[in-house]
C-alpha cells in the first residue's frame, strides 16, 4: 500500500500541474502574439485576461458534440481520445526535479525514470499519428482527408530528424536515461554546447511534430479550413486542442532537458527550473509562429528529406568520430 | 520494478482522463442532430462526397520510406549506447550499415520518390 501511495501523489500531481499549465499557454499564447502584433489580446475576463482560458473550457463543454452522418462513428470517437492518451503519456519519463527525501523514504521526482527512456519517448509520442489519421479519415469529409494525409506525411517525415537528433544526443551521453542526460550535464556542460546541430534538428522537427508555425500546413486554414479537425466540435475538439497543446510541453520540456541541463539549476527547486526553461521554448514557437509564413508543401518535405536528414546523418557521423576519438580505444 | 508500477499507474490515470471528458461533457452538452447538421463541412456548396476515393500516391511513397529509414535509425540506438565499448571497431561496424543506407537513400532520390511538384 505505501508503495502505491507515492506514485498516486506524483501522478495526480503531474497530470494537475499540465492540465494547469496548459490553458495558460493558450493565454500566453494569445497574448504574445496580440503584443508582436502591437494589439491587446484577451483582457476582459479577469485580471489580465487571467480567466479566459476557463471561460473557453466551459464554453466548449456545453457546445455540441456533433457526428457527421457518414462518418466512422467509433473511430470518430476514438481518435480525439487518443490523441490527449499519447500526449500526457509521453510525459511521463521527464524527470523535473531530483530525488528528495520526504520523511524517511526517497521519492525520484520523474513518473517513471526509464533507462529507455529516449525510447519510450519516441514510441509513445509517436501514437499522436494515429489520431490524426483515423480522425480526419473518419470524419468522412474531405478537408479532414486532406488535412490527414497531410499531418501524417509531414510528422513522420519530421520523426525521422526528430530521432537523429535524440541519437547524437544519446551518443554524446552514453545513455538513454533521462536522469543520466541531465546529472552529465550538471557535472559538465549543457548539450546545447556540445551538440549545437541536434539541437537545431530537434527544435526544426519539433515544431513541425507539434503542427506548429510555420509547419501548420495539417491545419492550413486558408486552405484546408481546420485540418483533420474540420468536423470536430464540442469536448472532442478540446480534446485535440488539449492534446496539441500538452504535445507542446512536452516537446519544450524534454528540449530542456536534453539540451539545456533540464531540471538543474543554483537557488530554486528543481520543478522550477525546468518550468522556466520550458517557457522559453513555449516563447519561441509563439515567436516563430508571429514571425514566418507557412512554408509550401514541397518545400516542407524538401527540407526534410533532401536538406535536414543528410545534415542529421552527418552530424552522427562526425559525433562517432569525435566519441571514439575521445575515449580512446 | 517500482518505476514500471508508476508509470502503469500513470497511464491508467492517464487513459481515465479523456474517457472522463466524453463522459461529462456526453451529459452537460446538448444533442439535436438535424439532418443539415450532419452533412459534411462544405463551405456553402454542399454535395455528397465520398472519403474512399482516390488520393496521391506520393503520401503512400512518403510513409512506406519512414518505414524503412526509421526502422533503420532505430538500429543506431544500442550502437550509440555501447559505442565507448565498442571503439574504433564501432565506428567501421557503423559505416557499413551507413553504406547500405545511404545506397537506399541516394536510390530513392534519384528515383524522384522525394520530389514533389
Amino acid at each position: 500500500m505505501q508503495d502505491l501511495v507515492v506514485p498516486m501523489l506524483r501522478t495526480i500531481a503531474v497530470i494537475a500541474v499540465l492540465m494547469t499549465l496548459m490553458p495558460y499557454m493558450t493565454w500566453f499564447e494569445r497574448r504574445v502574439l496580440a503584443a508582436m502584433q502591437v494589439r491587446h489580446g484577451p483582457n476582459r475576463v479577469g485580471w489580465q485576461g487571467l480567466l479566459q482560458p476557463l471561460a473557453d473550457g466551459l464554453k466548449l463543454l456545453f457546445k455540441e458534440d456533433l457526428t457527421p452522418s457518414n462518418s466512422d462513428r467509433w473511430l470518430y470517437r476514438l481518435a480525439p481520445a487518443i490523441a490527449l492518451f499519447a500526449a500526457l503519456a509521453s510525459f511521463a519519463v521527464i524527470p523535473f526535479g531530483p530525488t528528495v527525501e520526504i520523511q524517511g523514504t526517497m521519492v525520484p521526482m520523474c513518473i517513471a525514470d526509464l533507462d529507455i527512456g529516449v525510447l519510450y519517448l519516441l514510441g509513445v509520442s509517436s501514437l499522436g499519428v494515429y489520431a490524426l489519421v483515423l480522425g480526419g479519415w473518419a470524419s468522412g469529409s474531405k478537408y479532414s482527408l486532406m488535412g490527414a494525409l497531410r499531418a501524417a506525411a509531414q510528422v513522420v517525415s519530421y520523426e525521422l530528424i526528430l530521432g537523429l537528433a535524440l541519437i547524437a544526443v544519446v551518443l554524446t551521453v552514453g545513455d538513454t536515461k533521462l536522469s543520466t542526460i541531465v546529472q552529465q550535464q550538471h557535472d559538465g556542460v549543457w548539450l546545447v554546447f556540445l551538440q549545437p546541430v541536434a539541437f537545431v534538428l530537434y527544435l526544426i522537427a519539433a515544431c513541425a511534430e507539434t503542427n506548429r508555425a510555420p509547419f501548420d500546413l495539417p491545419e492550413a486554414e486558408t486552405e484546408l479550413v481546420a485540418g483533420y479537425h474540420t468536423e470536430y466540435s464540442g469536448m472532442r475538439f478540446a480534446m485535440y486542442f488539449i492534446a496539441e497543446y500538452i504535445n507542446m510541453l512536452v516537446v519544450s520540456s524534454l528540449a530542456a532537458t536534453l539540451f539545456l541541463g533540464g531540471f538543474s539549476g543554483p537557488f530554486w527547486p528543481g520543478p522550477w527550473w525546468l518550468i522556466l526553461k520550458l517557457m522559453v521554448f513555449m516563447f519561441l514557437f509563439v515567436w516563430l509562429r508571429a514571425t514566418l509564413p507557412r512554408l509550401r508543401y514541397d518545400q516542407l518535405m524538401r527540407l526534410s528529406w533532401n536538406k535536414l536528414l543528410p545534415i542529421g546523418l552527418l552530424n552522427l557521423a562526425v559525433t562517432a568520430v569525435i566519441v571514439v576519438y575521445r575515449s580512446g580505444k | 520494478m517500482s518505476e514500471y508500477l508508476s508509470l502503469v499507474l500513470y497511464l491508467l490515470v492517464v487513459l481515465a482522463i479523456p474517457v472522463g471528458i466524453s463522459c461529462i461533457a456526453g451529459r452537460l452538452a446538448p444533442h439535436k442532430p438535424n439532418v443539415n447538421k450532419g452533412k459534411p463541412y462544405e463551405c456553402g456548396v454542399s454535395e455528397p462526397f465520398a472519403n474512399q476515393t482516390r488520393w496521391p500516391v506520393r503520401f503512400a511513397l512518403v510513409a512506406m520510406l519512414f518505414l524503412i529509414f526509421d526502422v533503420e535509425a532505430l538500429f543506431f540506438y544500442p550502437w550509440a549506447v555501447a559505442l565507448r565499448e565498442l571503439g574504433v571497431a564501432g565506428l567501421f561496424y557503423i559505416a557499413s550499415f551507413f553504406a547500405v543506407l545511404g545506397t537506399g537513400y541516394l536510390y530513392a532520390r534519384n528515383r524522384g520518390a522525394l520530389q514533389w511538384k
